[in-house]
Formats: structure tokens, sequence, C-alpha cells
């Protein structure tokens, strides 16, 4: 939860916590509501399992001040939502429908008419995954197939084994899971800082950011002095920038002098001819693993 | 076609896998009837404790992930002949108890394994965008492209300095990069297919684990309890919650965490509530603890929570007060690897990935 901080919430943090972690979705509720129902109609047996539990959640997770006291001993601003999945909701809330149903509901078709009822709630108290559509995988790596088009391109223009691109942010985040001989001139959390507003110009200006000026010209669509985005591209040793058709980059990389090696159905490939062309080869470690192990764990200490 | 039957077939792979390794602790099982599930469940967890054994001194050595592969491939192979020396009697008997399963039990497990497969296919045949996978599924395709450990920034490739900390531990990403290197399969293909089906078919064993400890083996309430378990899981999503990491962010440790571990404590204090002094259920619990750290670094905060608030209450339902001491031993391994995380957090330490 990014966007929550535990010292400027406060107590009133975990109800803040709660409202994001069951945003448009009632199970939390439900899970309550099953709570009650165990109590009041289950046998001896599963009281024992459940509301136990429940009591010490009430008293540790879900107490206002608990997550405050954490903090001040381990910064757990952005995971404490994480505690929330130790509450069997799920478990909760279908064990309670299999006793309403079966100790409950009497014949069978007051029992199927109590499924069909019980399976209506659980689908209009939640958000359902796929609301948006379902998409299928267009092959078996579950990659865009363009991506490996793209992939594709780039290894038969390189000279190299390894080459180093810069892409627009989905691309960025998943073609190294596909192409790890790809390497990338920012990580994850730069790029999104960027996307998400926080890359402010004037201090990538101040401090010649290579990356950042990549950034804003692949991701925030920005128009840098030319000469500024060769040298990031030199520093940064970016060979190659791939960009998608709806891209208003794609003038500016043609101005700064990039060629358009090759394109796919909605992407084009650009490529920059390095005045220093930087070869990366992984790090040789072989000699290293000749070494005496006794002395091959390097621990810094505090001094 | 044919990655993807590989890639079926290695789902089963890794739960015989587990199974095998589950059988290993047939010595200690004590009067316990040998169970297939409870064996895979107690599997899984020694199978990543012990890859963890190999995997951190391999590391500290900057030794090559081929030469942890072939270590493990040779372990598989040491724990597949252990385990059938020590429990070839009890898979004997176990199998002689499956074949008197009535019609109906059987049409109950098809039932349940049907579920199982079709939430599988539902979630593996989709299309998902999530962003942690930038790291997972890419540090299982550096390390083997690179033929190293944890040395190179996923996220970018470039060569670290100093492993971070945050992964070291939580091994189960290379374990993932060893099993790509002996079977010669993608990382995708693994993480995407392979790692989430088994995910799947865990975390549904674990509910039937529960549906069977909470209804007594009745078949009827248990297949309805795993029908509601799994159309919830469907609907019970924001970018947060537990559905979210089984059904969008399946191939992560993290969706194991939420689905298999801490439901597993809930099975095992549903274990313990019928005796408090199952040393069995005690040992299970331990290896809960030190298995899970192997999957996620959220694990060392979340297990110690979870037995606290889980296990704890034994102590009163039962009154019984020895079960206090048992339950703050298993958080022990969490919590000290929670310490060092800290302690690397606050600069005390740092592990070079080169010799200096």
């Amino acid at each position: 939860m990014q966007s929550l901080n535990i010292a400027e919430a406060g107590f009133s943090y975990i109800f803040r916590c709660v409202g994001y972690y069951s945003e448009g979705c009632s199970y939390l509720l439900l899970y309550v509501l099953s709570l009650c129902f165990l109590f009041l109609k289950a046998d001896r047996r599963l009281k024992r399992v459940f509301l136990p539990q429940a009591l010490m959640l009430l008293l540790t997770i879900y107490n206002p001040v608990f997550p405050v006291l954490l903090n001040s001993i381990f910064d757990v601003n952005k995971e404490y939502y994480r505690f929330l999945w130790i509450t069997p909701v799920i478990i909760v809330t279908a064990c309670a429908g299999a006793v309403l149903v079966y100790d409950c509901a009497g014949n069978a078709v007051r029992r199927a008419v109590t499924t069909a009822a019980l399976i209506l709630l659980m689908i209009t108290a939640g958000s359902f995954v796929y609301s948006g559509g379902y998409v299928k995988a267009e092959n078996i790596y579950q990659m865009p197939s363009e991506l490996l088009q793209v992939a594709d391109i780039l290894h038969r223009d390189s000279d190299t084994e390894y080459l180093r691109a810069m892409f627009e942010y989905d691309y960025h985040m998943q073609i190294r899971q596909y192409d790890p001989t790809i390497l990338l001139p920012c990580d994850r959390d730069t790029y999104m800082e960027a996307v998400s507003g926080k890359l402010d110009p004037e201090i990538v200006e101040e401090e010649e950011n290579a990356s950042g000026r990549l950034l804003e010209v692949i991701a925030l669509g920005m128009r840098i002095d030319e000469e500024d985005f060769r040298e990031a591209l030199e520093s940064t040793a970016t060979e190659y920038v791939v960009i998608s058709n709806a891209n208003p980059a794609a003038v500016f990389l043609t101005d700064a002098g990039l060629k358009l090696v090759g394109t796919t159905a909605g992407h084009r490939i650009y490529r920059y001819d390095m005045k220093e062309p930087q070869v990366f080869q992984p790090e040789d470690y072989s000699g290293i693993w000749e070494l005496d192990s006794a002395n091959g764990i390097q621990i810094r200490w505090p001094n | 076609m044919l990655q993807a039957g590989i890639a079926s077939i290695m789902i089963f792979f890794n739960f015989i896998l587990y199974f095998v390794f589950g059988s290993l602790l047939a010595p200690v099982s004590g009067k316990k009837e040998f169970s297939v599930t409870r064996t895979v469940f107690a599997g899984f967890f020694l199978y990543y404790t012990v890859f963890t054994a190999f995997c951190i001194p391999a590391m500290l050595k900057w030794k090559p992930l081929s030469y942890l592969a072939g270590i493990w491939a040779a372990v598989m192979v040491a724990a597949f002949a252990a385990a059938a020396a020590l429990a070839f009697r009890k898979w004997k008997a176990a199998v002689r108890r499956i074949r008197k399963y009535d019609p109906g039990h059987w049409g109950f497990l098809a039932g349940v394994f049907i579920l199982s497969a079709v939430q599988a296919f539902i979630i593996i045949y989709n299309y998902q965008f999530t962003l942690d996978a930038a790291y997972y599924v890419a540090n299982v395709a550096t390390s083997l492209q690179t033929d190293s450990m944890n040395i190179y920034d996923p996220y970018t490739g470039n060569w670290q300095d100093h492993f971070q900390m945050r992964y070291f531990f939580s091994d189960f990403s290379i374990n993932d990069a060893v099993l790509c290197s002996l079977f010669r399969i993608p990382p995708l293909v693994w993480c995407k297919t392979t790692m989430a089906g088994t995910a799947v078919f865990l975390t549904n064993m674990v509910s039937y684990m529960i549906g069977n400890k909470l209804f007594g083996g009745e078949r009827k309430k248990v297949f309805l309890f795993l029908l509601f378990t799994e159309i919830m899981n469907f609907f019970f999503i924001t970018i947060y919650t537990t559905s979210e990491f089984l059904v969008v962010r399946t191939c992560e440790g993290k969706c194991l965490l939420a689905n298999v571990v801490l439901p597993g404590i809930l099975y095992l204090y549903l274990d313990l509530t019928e005796n408090t002094r199952d040393r069995n259920s005690w040992l299970l619990l331990l290896l809960v603890c030190l298995g899970s750290s192997a999957l996620s670094s959220s694990s060392n905060m979340l297990i110690p929570a979870s037995i606290g608030v889980t296990i704890l209450p034994l102590a009163v339902v039962k009154k019984d007060w020895r079960v206090v001491p048992k339950a703050i031993g298993c958080m022990v391994p969490c919590v000290l690897l929670m310490l060092a995380y800290v302690a690397y957090v606050k600069g005390l330490y740092v592990i070079y990935t080169y010799p200096r």
C-alpha cells in the first residue's frame, strides 16, 4: 500500500488499510457474518476452531495500536496488509456455507436452493477477477507474441550476444522474463516512479541523470535536447530503443540520429550507433571457484 | 503443445517429489496413519528446507547455478532411494487402503481433482501482466543465462557488487532455475505453467485437508466446502488479497505463502486441537517455519504472527501451557532471518558477490 503511511495515519491506519484491502469487495463482512453464524449454529468443535483465532486477530492485527507499534520497530508501511492474509476469510465463509446447506437447510431441494443462493451471494459480494474480460495467453510463454518478434529482430540486428535496449513500460517489465540477454538501462522502480509522475525534469537536468533522460523521452513523451539524449544512450550503453506506433517519440528519435532497423505490427525498433561500443560480458568467476572455499565468503561487519 | 504437455506433466513430477521428501519423515510419523496429502504437505516444506541448506552455502561461495543443479540432482536421486527404503511398507499399506475405496469415494476424489484442474486451467491459460514477475521470473531467466545465483540484477541484467538480502534467503526462484536447468524447460514455461499449476493444486490440497478435518471426512460437505472456496477465489479480488495472489500472481512465492503456508498453519492448529502433544504435528509446524522462508521473505514476518494468532490460543482452549514454548520455538528460525534482514537494512553488514 504505497499511498498509506502509518506515521501519518496513526491509529486510523488499520481502518484505512482494511478499506484498501477489501475495496469494492464485501468478503470481510461475509467473514464476520460467517463467524456469527458458526457461533450460533455450529457444534462446539467448530466454534473452538475459528472463534479464538478471530478474537486474537481482533486484539492484534486489527488492533489500531498494533501497526503503529510494529512500525516503530520495523518499516511495515508497504507490507502491513499482508498480515490481513492470516484472516481465513475464504475458509471460514466456505465452512459456514457448507454447515448452512447440510445442517440447516433441510431436504434436497432446499439444500440446492440454499447452495445457489450462497453462490449468488459470493458472486455479488465480490469483484470478479476477469470483470475486464478474460484474455487468453497468446503462447506458452504467456507473453505478447509481438514481444517475441521484437526480441528476435533485436538479436538479428545486433552483433553481440548481449544488447541493451530501452522499452516502453509494459515491454520493459516483461522482456527480461523472456530474454535475459536483453539488458535494460533502468530498473523497475525507477521506471514506475517516472510513469507515476515522480520524475522531476529539473532534477534530471541538474544531476545529468542518463536513465532519467531516456525515460523523459520514451515513457513521458517529452522532447529534450538531442545531444543530451545521445549522451544518455552512450553513458547507459543503450544501443536500441523500442517504441509502440502510438508513441510520439518516433520523430524525435529520427531527429536524434537513430535508425529504424525493424518494425512489427505495433512497434518500431531503432538503433543508435554508439561512438564507443561497449560489449557486455558476464563476470568471469571461474578463477574464484578455484579459491580456497574457506576464504570465499565475504561479509563486511560494522567497524 | 509439446512444451505445454511437458510443463503439465512436471506439475505431477513436483507432487511426486514432495511426496518422496515427505516420505523421508515416515520413521518419525509415530502411530499416525500414512496419509498421501499430509506426506505431500510435509514434503513440500522439507524439500525447500533441504534446498535452502544446499543453496545458501553455494551462493556464499559464488558457485555457478550448474554446480548447485548437479548437487541437487544427486540429492533428489538420494531422496528417492532413501524414501523407498524408509517408507516402502507404508506406501504399500497406503496403496492397499486406497484400493479398498468404494466407488462413491473415487467419484468424490475425481470431483475434487476436476475442480482443481479446471481452476488451474483457467488461471494458467489467462494472460496476466504483473509487475513483480519482472523480478521473480526474470531472476530465474537471468540465473540460467549467466549460470549464477542472485549475482545479477534481474531488473536490468547488471552485475551487483553485493547480494540483495531481501531475496538471499528466499531462494524459491533459484530452485525454479535449478529445475529449469535440469529439465531443460524455459523459465517462463516453468514458472507460469508448472509452478502456477503446482500452486493451484497445492492450495486445493490444503483446502481439502482442512475440509476433511472440519467435517470429519463427510464427503458431501467437504466437496461443497471446496466448491465454495474455488468460487470465492475468483471473486475475493483486490490487488492485495490472497485470492489475487492465487489467481493473478500464481507463479510467485508469495502466492504459496498466502494460500498454502498460512492455511497450512490453520490445518496444523486443527490437528493440534485433537492432541496438543502430537510430536508429528509440532515437527510439521517447525518444518513449515523452516521451509516457508525459502518461498518469500515476507514469511519471516507473517509466520510468527500467524503462529501467535492461530496456535497460541490452543494454550487457553486446551488448557495446556506447554503449547507456548513449543510455538515460540517454531517461530525462532523466522525471527532470526527477519533480524538478519533488518540488520542488513540498517547497514550492519553486506555480503559481497566477489572476493575483496
